[in-house]
């Protein structure tokens, strides 16, 4: 029986609190995710993982990030998650050998060739099963726990109620996702890809063929005519935001925010939200108001619309993104502050997309409220006036009354909240 | 090399026995991608009918933790009588396990089995034999057979396993755009992506929504190199009856061909026969590679442009 909660001074709280387990395309997402309050992070190496098109980590990289991660206490997963093929099997016992004296925390595997390798080497790092493998019932844990995996990453079609009884009676290490885009067909079991674009799903190449247009035909008869909705596949993303609350209840070891191919603004925004989410709910758990501001802050990020996913009812049209009308816009993200001087009031920003003198920006942390402010003045490095900033990357000089902080992000304003 | 197909329709079950249909899969409560749904009554009329020859169930689902009691009564029914039983979830293979029951568990993800060292790990968890990938080339399954010590099973005709979603895609698109049309897996509902050629089969049953292709892999003239593996499946989900019939007619009689030497004169009459009663043939992946590699991606994206 998992304790999740304690009474202190006559005050529930939260004893057992969920890992916040976020996604990394580059080391300086890598450190963004830990900054903005991710407890681990999970990254892909060049070989042997998924997602081909992240940016994904050199041996080096994966080193500077534990080294980074260890001064937060916080830790490094890697994906070694692709389905192995005859000609992909050379190097893998080299690879992990390497992983673990390099510090990383746990790989995520979906072969169970790779699964009894690590195994086998006696590995100090964790052993996690991917998602990928569709896991979906004790029964399959417990198989999965007789290989001696240490934790199991379930599948993103684990309704709540499900989840209920599997904490219950299980003695293994559950992850489950709480954000993020998802797969329509069962994850690992989908050959769209391959079949439509002979990209090889399974290995990382997946073309995201499900959020294609289709024509139905019965027979040679088409169905939909040219002013219908074409038939497509694409769901929208999930996100439990309003259901942190049960899933810390339940026991739930770690929380999983999906999205190694999203951007740094995406990736502080969405950790920063579910991690002051989590952490006030923890305090409090009895008297938590989950208001609507964790959900509005999740959507000024958000790519596509937002759904429960499989967590309750089951999903219908209402979760399928049939054309792009249900398209969320994204607020752009326009700076990343690198210092301030409380003296002269004047923050330090790297440039990233356009804005001008004129324009309203919401500065946020992960450490303080949204700070919202006019920019007023821009300066140049040479402390010259500017109207405009459109070099990214470029450094500038912001006058702000309000204290701001290193790594704190700036996005503009589109339109009140 | 035994020919093992899908039965699908009872009725005929005389006339594949006589083809020397040598293994029988059936669809049952917890199949998936299955042709017929039968009881376990009825399960056990096939496999008395069948005398010698092996019955296998598809117990291929993915299964929701609360269908797990009642798979666990099924597994436990169908003890004793049924040779084997085609799975994808471990949690099968956990309860068959626990139990000690007896079957040959013959592993079957559709998309997994890609490579001869991981079904040799699967070997000592339980696994007893394997259906290896379709979507990699003929070389690769070759060389999981010779890599690989479990009896394996090869598709060697039908249409070809792509997708299954736990969604109810084609209601939902209904209620989305007010059209009408049947669901189920007889509605022969045809799927064209507006950016590809290849057309598939889509339909919707008690276990989401399936996509299979259109077209039927087919090996009939390949089986020189395919009589290594221990078994050829043809695949007759989505065949009507006369159809299935007529191929797996001729398949038997090909594979008899390979014993008594009369194969290689007997498949240049067969080929005719099966381009006639199949509708489109095609080769899937046997003779055709993935990519996955940023560079072999961007390769094949230019090439495709130009």
């Amino acid at each position: 029986m998992r304790e999740i909660s304690k009474i202190v001074n006559g005050k529930r709280q939260i004893i057992k609190k969920p890992e916040l387990l976020a996604p990394a395309g580059n080391l300086e997402k890598l450190k963004i995710a830990i900054i903005y309050g991710a407890d681990a992070v999970f990254v892909g190496g060049k070989e042997f993982s998924l997602r081909s098109q992240a940016s994904n980590f050199s041996i080096e990289d994966i080193k500077e990030g534990v080294e980074f991660a260890k001064k937060y206490n916080a830790h490094i997963h890697v994906t070694c998650n692709i389905i192995l093929h005859q000609d992909n099997l050379e190097g893998i016992e080299d690879y992990l050998k390497t992983l673990d004296e390099i510090g990383v925390t746990a790989i995520i595997v979906a072969d169970p060739y790779i699964m009894q390798l690590a195994k086998k080497l006696n590995l100090s790092l964790e052993v996690h099963v991917s998602t990928q493998l569709s896991t979906l019932n004790l029964k399959a844990i417990e198989f999965y726990q007789s290989m001696g995996m240490d934790r199991i990453v379930l599948g993103r079609e684990v309704t709540y109620e499900d989840l209920k009884e599997i904490m219950a009676k299980t003695t293994a290490d559950i992850e489950y996702f709480i954000h993020g885009a998802m797969c329509i067909a069962y994850s690992g079991r989908c050959m769209l890809s391959n079949y439509f674009s002979r990209r090889d799903a399974n290995r990382g190449g997946c073309s995201q063929s499900c959020r294609w247009y289709y024509d139905l035909y019965q027979g040679e008869d088409k169905i939909n005519s040219d002013e219908d909705i074409p038939f497509s596949m694409s769901s929208k993303d999930m996100s439990l935001v309003r259901h942190i609350g049960e899933l810390i209840e339940l026991g739930v070891d770690s929380f999983k925010i999906e999205g190694r191919m999203k951007s740094l603004h995406y990736i502080a925004t969405v950790v920063s939200t579910y991690r002051k989410l989590i952490d006030a709910y923890c305090e409090d758990p009895d008297h938590f108001i989950n208001d609507d501001k964790y959900y509005n802050e999740l959507l000024k990020s958000a790519n596509r619309a937002l759904c429960h996913g499989f967590f309750y009812p089951h999903p219908s049209k209402q979760e399928q993104l049939f054309n792009l009308r249900d398209e969320h816009p994204t607020q752009e993200f326009v700076m990343r502050v690198l210092d301030y001087d409380e003296k002269k009031k004047l923050m330090c920003i790297e440039q990233r997309n356009y804005f001008k003198v004129g324009e309203k920006i919401e500065i946020f942390s992960p450490h303080h409220d949204n700070i919202y402010f006019i920019v007023k003045k821009i300066y140049n490095e040479d402390m010259e006036e500017v109207e405009v900033a459109n070099h990214p990357m470029e450094i500038l000089y912001i006058p702000i009354d309000e204290k701001v902080e290193m790594n704190d992000l700036g996005r503009k304003v589109q339109d009140e909240r | 090399m035994k020919l093992a197909i899908q039965l699908n329709d009872v009725s005929y079950l005389y006339d594949y026995l006589s083809m020397g249909v040598d293994l029988f899969i059936v669809g049952g409560e917890y199949s998936a991608q299955n042709v017929l749904s039968l009881s376990i009554d009825e399960i056990k009329t096939v496999k008395e009918k069948c005398n010698d020859r092996k019955v296998y169930v598809l117990v291929n689902g993915l299964y929701d933790n609360h269908e797990i009691t009642g798979l666990e009564k099924y597994i436990k029914q169908l003890n004793g009588f049924v040779d084997g039983l085609l799975f994808q979830d471990f949690g099968v293979l956990q309860i068959v396990k626990e139990n000690k029951y007896d079957f040959d568990m013959m592993y079957s993800p559709d998309t997994l089995n890609t490579n001869g060292m991981t079904l040799d790990v699967l070997s000592q968890h339980g696994v007893t034999s394997a259906f290896v990938s379709r979507v990699i080339p003929l070389q690769e399954q070759l060389m999981i057979k010779e890599q690989c010590s479990l009896p394996l099973m090869i598709q060697g005709h039908g249409v070809e396993y792509i997708a299954t979603s736990k969604r109810e895609l084609l209601s939902s698109y209904q209620q989305a755009t007010n059209l009408k049309f049947n669901v189920d897996q007889n509605s022969e509902l045809v799927l064209k992506p507006r950016d590809s050629e290849f057309k598939c089969r889509i339909y919707e049953d008690q276990r989401g929504t399936h996509i299979v292709s259109e077209s039927r892999l087919y090996t009939l003239d390949l089986l020189n190199t395919l009589k290594v593996f221990d078994y050829l499946y043809v695949e007759t989900l989505m065949m009507k009856q006369m159809e299935a019939i007529e191929v797996v007619s001729i398949y038997s009689d090909a594979i008899k061909g390979l014993e008594t030497g009369k194969y290689n004169k007997e498949v240049k009459e067969f080929m005719p026969l099966l381009r006639k009663i199949s509708p489109e043939l095609s080769r899937g992946f046997l003779f055709d590679q993935t990519v996955y590699k940023l560079e072999d991606m961007r390769k094949m994206d230019n090439e495709r442009n130009q």
